[in-house]
């Protein structure tokens, strides 16, 4: 081989070289991937999920830590974890994935839990009522795991309607009236019950 | 610019009497890393793992075959004893794709996403004969345009939550850049200056991110986007024509 080829030679095989190790990666570190599943993906609270994170990989290592934070304030470790969530709200579950060569990743997402809904009820008086007579209809018993109920709302069944933990209301015809009372909690969770009022006396005046 | 040294390189060399005009095309086999792309497509096997081993879920769906192997079709000119500089065009393709369906609760969920990457490059080449009529050394430069199409239909059954879904939609990603291809070649004369060739290379093709309609690749929803990097090596069997000009 000609002198005035070698280096054209040596550059040739330097290059190649350099392309090979750009092309196989086999140097490069790889950072894990963090993955995980979640269920149930929703639902009412007391809600309690689990986070499956066995699908997080990593090409050339190992995952060795899985550290969870629930985004209420509680954290977790470990592949596989379950928490409960005792209030409604949006909360974000985030995973972060250690491998063995100190590298991470990490991934979130959001979960929607839903507040309980309040438990509405009512109680009249007098039980049978006349025509032309006052009902007093009372919703102290109704209640909420959320908080204060700040909104009753009445509807008598005649067309009129009422607000307020207590009310009073009468009819002018005889018959059954479905009453119904919704009412709403401080987080905006409603709930709503009905019942039907037999009225004393006169024509009757509802027909179901 | 690589259209204008291209065209330089074969006025060139046709006005160079007395020379060898040698013309060749070939097929290539070609190996390439995907690093970006192949992570991508590794979350979606984990993904579809996941879903073929829960046991409430029937069905199956294959998982993705990384982006490794791929074809090409190459072809070009030297004009030159020895020494010689001439042009070469090649196109280059690597795909994947996989498809099926899940049933959960009585309701099909099913499965289709592919892709496929295309590489079509225009590059000056200079090939050095290391021992005449048998072996070349070979480097070349140019311009290349590559695109990745994608698509993908993918529904999963609705009780999970998983914070990656591969996007659904179809899309065009484009991107063009530099490249640059060292080789190796051997020929096998087979007489009036017709030979086969035998070929390895190496092509160094880093386009960044490409965009589809000003959107940038971005297929694990991770907002740092994945790289088309065609850095590959590739074998090739050719057929060498070689003219006394």
């Amino acid at each position: 081989m000609s002198m005035r080829w070698k280096p054209l030679v040596v550059l040739g095989i330097g290059a190649v070289a350099l392309l090979l190790g750009g092309c196989v990666g086999r140097w490069r570190t790889h950072a894990p991937q963090a993955l995980f599943a979640l269920r149930p993906a929703e639902g009412v609270a007391p809600l309690t999920v689990t986070c499956d994170a066995t699908l997080s990989y990593d090409e050339d290592g190992t995952i060795v830590e899985y550290v969870w934070d629930f985004g209420d304030g509680a954290r977790g470790l470990g592949p596989i974890v379950s928490h409960t969530y005792q209030t409604g709200g949006t909360y974000r579950i985030r995973l972060e994935v250690f491998d063995d060569q100190g590298l991470s990743d990490q991934i979130e997402t959001q979960i929607q839990v839903e507040f309980p809904p309040p438990v509405a009820q009512f109680s009249y008086a007098p039980w049978r009522p006349g025509t032309g007579e006052f009902i007093r209809f009372d919703a102290s018993s109704s209640s909420s795991p959320n908080g204060e109920i700040v909104e009753y709302r009445w509807s008598f069944g005649d067309g009129n309607w009422a607000t307020g933990q207590v009310v009073e209301h009468r009819y002018w015809y005889g018959g059954g009236y479905p009453v119904t009372l919704t009412v709403i909690d401080e987080v905006g969770a409603k709930a709503t019950v009905t019942q039907v009022i037999e009225v004393q006396g006169g024509p009757g005046c509802y027909t179901p | 610019m690589a259209y204008k040294a291209l065209l330089l390189t074969l006025l060139l060399g046709g006005g160079a009497w007395g020379m060898t005009l040698q013309v060749n095309s070939g097929a290539q086999l070609t190996l390439g890393s995907f690093s970006q792309l192949n992570q991508f497509l590794a979350l979606t096997n984990q993904l579809i793992q996941h879903v073929n081993q829960d046991p409430m879920v029937e069905g199956e769906v294959p998982p993705l075959e990384p982006l490794r192997l791929g074809v090409g079709f190459s072809v070009g000119e030297l004009v030159g004893r020895g020494v010689a500089l001439g042009g070469q065009a090649t196109v280059l393709a690597w795909e994947t794709d996989t498809q099926g369906a899940w049933n959960w609760q009585g309701d099909p969920y099913p499965v289709a996403l592919g892709l496929r990457v295309e590489l079509f490059t225009l590059e000056v080449q200079l090939a050095v004969e290391i021992v005449p009529g048998l072996l070349a050394l070979g480097l070349a430069g140019g311009w290349g345009w590559a695109s990745l199409s994608y698509q993908s239909s993918f529904s999963l059954p609705t009780d999970w939550e998983i914070p990656f879904l591969p996007p659904p939609g179809e899309a065009v990603y484009r991107a063009s850049g530099g490249v640059g291809a060292v080789r190796a070649r051997l020929s096998f004369p087979l007489g009036s200056g017709v030979a086969l060739g035998l070929e390895v290379g190496a092509r160094l093709a880093w386009f960044g991110r490409p965009t589809a309609g000003g959107t940038p690749l971005d297929l694990d929803g991770d907002g740092q986007g994945e790289g088309l990097d065609l850095t590959s090596l590739w074998l090739g069997a050719s057929v060498n024509l070689a003219l006394e000009l």
